[in-house]
């Protein structure tokens, strides 16, 4: 029977362990080709003979507790392996990187003191990630800073950097929205309703929200294009697209908003979700007040301006004062003419 | 627009910081400053390096806005950050460089072109005051700049190894030749466009102080004339690109100067120098051959395996193929195959039938009868 036992090897018994100690103490046995991966636990094993066993566990820095450890180690197991594609490593470092900032913090200053170079990499820009595009008080609060700057010292590079052209331009849409929101509120409360015979035909009109709406889709992979088609575009679909999309989930135009019914429920939202946008611009940037119309729209062609400005203004009219009754028309118009071409 | 992948860190004084660091996160949170078991459960105690690594992966906005979240990440990116790029900036540059140069004083590259000028000398003078470190400047299409900011830099950037200044016309050719007198490292030196700079006074001063001279772009200046041209070509042996399109006045003795002084000439811009001769063709040519090693001697020192690799000779109408097609043979590195286009000769066209080797040899097997095997 012995005998047997014997001749039956098992293969777990054959791998050989690593052992390591963490700072708290506590000490693990970890296989050796996963161990071997972290060139500080290879240096430690190969230049210095340790981790062989128990009493001669190799002790790590006491920037590695035992959860990033273990975490440490998962990213190991993959990686080791020799026969995963470019592919499959990518998308297992994607999953990987997912947790909270903290833990990410932690887990970056802990390869990093194991010498695991492709996973300070790896939560180097994942941390990059996280900061860019953040304001200073945002990043304190991410990263539980404290605040410890002078005033002077928080505001002036701030002040300076809104020239970032992408955050002008948001800037600039923004006030051109609270612009719009103002007017609004103003003929909402008009006494005398303003009646607005519309003689452009359906059709034109169709096109203009739906010729906005394409456009908008372009609005989300926006940074490469050309800046000052960008811009323009941006500038025209934003205002059409915004005015649009509030009474649209979908950014297909009249197509959805086909019941009258719900249209008049859907004013409602706009005024909602408006303040919301406001929220998200005193995110963006701590000093707002830097922004005034005045010099923000000093680049774009005047003539343009203006155009854009009267379509919006006429469109923000037409759409609030009597959009219900403006659908019913609309859809009444369309049914005589064409068959049901918009309904889907 | 020079982009680069974001600000760039150095390693001085990085310890210094991470004590200081350690020591703030020690005060803040009560504990003494006990290293042994100390958990990281904040991201002010990873070190410095790392902070200033992932610094470097952000762009230069993010990163100015990075050292102002704190005192440590003020401290931190203050003494690490060694590369910046404003060229972004559409208004207010000038107030950025005028708040940051102060503090970001370890500053090695500093990109200012401009697409609307903003940069003005109080600025440059900020820079000249702080930032003594300085290798690298591109000030490049500052229309505002005047002698004040050559004469600062002049000053403050003794270690500047490359210079741009394209564009800035109101330098003078003496507030040039003062800064060379200071700047001595220079390697490379735009001043395409600096019609007022760059004269022969200029070059002069430049032959006599910037020994350690590569790249020089003269593109444009008018007045850069043969006396300006032998003056760099005898005092700066180790050129290698020089870019004189434009520069009208030379004649045949300026490239002859070049090539029997500039043995590593690799690069030469000749656009619209309608006074170059066959003659200049073949002192290049000449040179070459003049100084290549016998079997015997030793390769090292002065000879350049491959010579000439670009040329620009447009316009040159005044030239016969002949003696550019010399010149096409004893530089294999000069190319007329579309592949590695390097010989130009646009609006010569009687040169139309200069070819490089391998131009002709496509010719040839395309044209070659082929034999039956039996």
């Amino acid at each position: 029977m012995s005998e047997v036992d014997m001749a039956v090897i098992k293969p777990e018994m054959m791998k050989s362990y690593i052992w390591l100690r963490t700072a708290d103490g506590s000490i693990q046995q970890v296989e050796q080709e996963v161990a071997m991966f972290c060139p500080m636990i290879c240096h430690e094993v190969i230049q210095k003979g340790m981790g062989s066993s128990k009493n001669y566990a190799i002790s790590l820095p006491q920037r590695v507790n035992p959860a990033m450890l273990s975490l440490i180690l998962d990213y190991c197991r993959f990686h080791q392996v020799p026969g995963c594609s470019n592919k499959e490593r990518k998308s297992f470092d994607e999953r990987f990187i997912r947790m909270d900032t903290k833990r990410l913090c932690e887990l970056t200053s802990a390869a990093d003191s194991l010498q695991l170079k492709p996973l300070v990499d790896l939560t180097s820009r994942a941390l990059a990630r996280i900061i860019e595009g953040k304001n200073p008080e945002e990043i304190r609060e991410i990263f539980h800073l404290p605040d410890d700057l002078t005033e002077e010292e928080k505001l002036e590079p701030l002040k300076n950097t809104t020239d970032d052209p992408r955050i002008r331009l948001l800037n600039r849409l923004y006030a051109k929205k609270r612009k719009e929101l103002k007017e609004r509120e103003k003929l909402k409360n008009a006494e005398v309703k303003e009646e607005h015979v519309d003689d452009r035909s359906v059709d034109d009109l169709l096109s203009f929200i739906n010729g906005g709406n394409e456009d908008s889709k372009g609005i989300k992979t926006s940074k490469s294009k050309k800046k000052n088609r960008r811009r323009k575009d941006q500038q025209k679909s934003m205002s059409a697209n915004e005015t649009t999309k509030n009474h649209n989930k979908e950014p297909n135009g009249l197509n959805s908003a086909c019941s009258s019914a719900e249209v008049g429920q859907k004013i409602q939202p706009i005024i909602g979700s408006t303040s919301t946008l406001q929220d998200v611009e005193d995110d963006i940037i701590a000093n707002k007040n830097e922004f005034d119309d005045a010099d923000i729209d000093d680049e774009i062609d005047p003539a343009l301006k203006e155009r854009i400005d009267r379509e919006v203004e006429d469109f923000a009219r037409r759409l609030n004062s009597d959009w219900p009754e403006r659908m019913q028309e609309i859809l009444s118009l369309g049914q005589e003419r064409k068959p049901v071409h918009f309904f889907t | 627009m020079e982009m680069i992948a974001g600000a760039k860190v150095g390693r001085e004084d990085i310890n210094l910081c991470f004590e200081k660091l350690m020591m703030v996160a020690a005060g803040n949170s009560g504990e003494g400053v006990k290293m042994e078991g100390v958990v990281i459960t904040e991201w002010k105690d990873i070190p410095m390096e790392l902070l200033l690594r992932i610094v470097s992966l952000v762009d230069d906005r993010t990163a100015i806005v990075a050292s102002g979240v704190c005192s440590g990440w003020r401290d931190a990116i203050c003494l690490g950050l060694t590369q910046l790029c404003l060229s972004w900036c559409r208004k207010n540059m000038n107030n950025l460089v005028l708040s940051l140069a102060p503090k970001f004083t370890k500053l090695q590259t500093l990109i200012l072109r401009q697409e609307k000028e903003q940069l003005e000398d109080n600025a440059v003078e900020t820079i000249a005051n702080f930032c003594h470190d300085l290798q690298d400047l591109d000030l490049s299409k500052s229309f505002k700049l005047s002698d004040r900011s050559l004469y600062a830099l002049a000053h403050g950037c003794p270690n500047l190894t490359k210079l741009n200044i394209s564009g800035c016309a109101s330098f003078s050719d003496e507030a040039l030749e003062y800064l060379t007198n200071f700047c001595r490292k220079l390697k490379i030196l735009n001043l395409c466009g600096c019609v007022k700079a760059a004269n022969d006074r200029a070059l002069q001063a430049i032959g006599r102080n910037c020994n350690m001279l590569q790249s020089l772009n003269l593109g444009w200046c008018e007045n850069v004339g043969d006396l300006g041209v032998m003056s760099l070509a005898y005092g700066c042996p180790d050129l290698v690109s020089l870019d004189l399109c434009g520069c009208v006045r030379i004649t045949d003795d300026s490239v002859i100067a070049l090539a029997n002084e500039c043995l590593h000439l690799g690069s030469l811009g000749l656009y619209y120098c309608r006074n170059i001769t066959d003659r200049a063709m073949y002192s290049l040519a000449h040179s070459r051959v003049k100084n290549k090693p016998s079997m015997w001697q030793s390769r090292k020192g002065r000879y350049d395996e491959e010579g000439l690799r670009s040329l620009n000779i447009s316009q040159c109408t005044a030239l016969t193929p002949s003696a550019v097609q010399t010149l096409c043979d004893t530089f294999p590195a000069l190319h007329t195959c579309s592949g590695r286009h390097s010989l130009v000769m646009s609006g010569c066209l009687n040169l139309t039938s200069v070819h490089c080797a391998c131009a002709v040899q496509a010719h040839r097997t395309l044209n070659s009868i082929p034999h039956t095997a039996h």
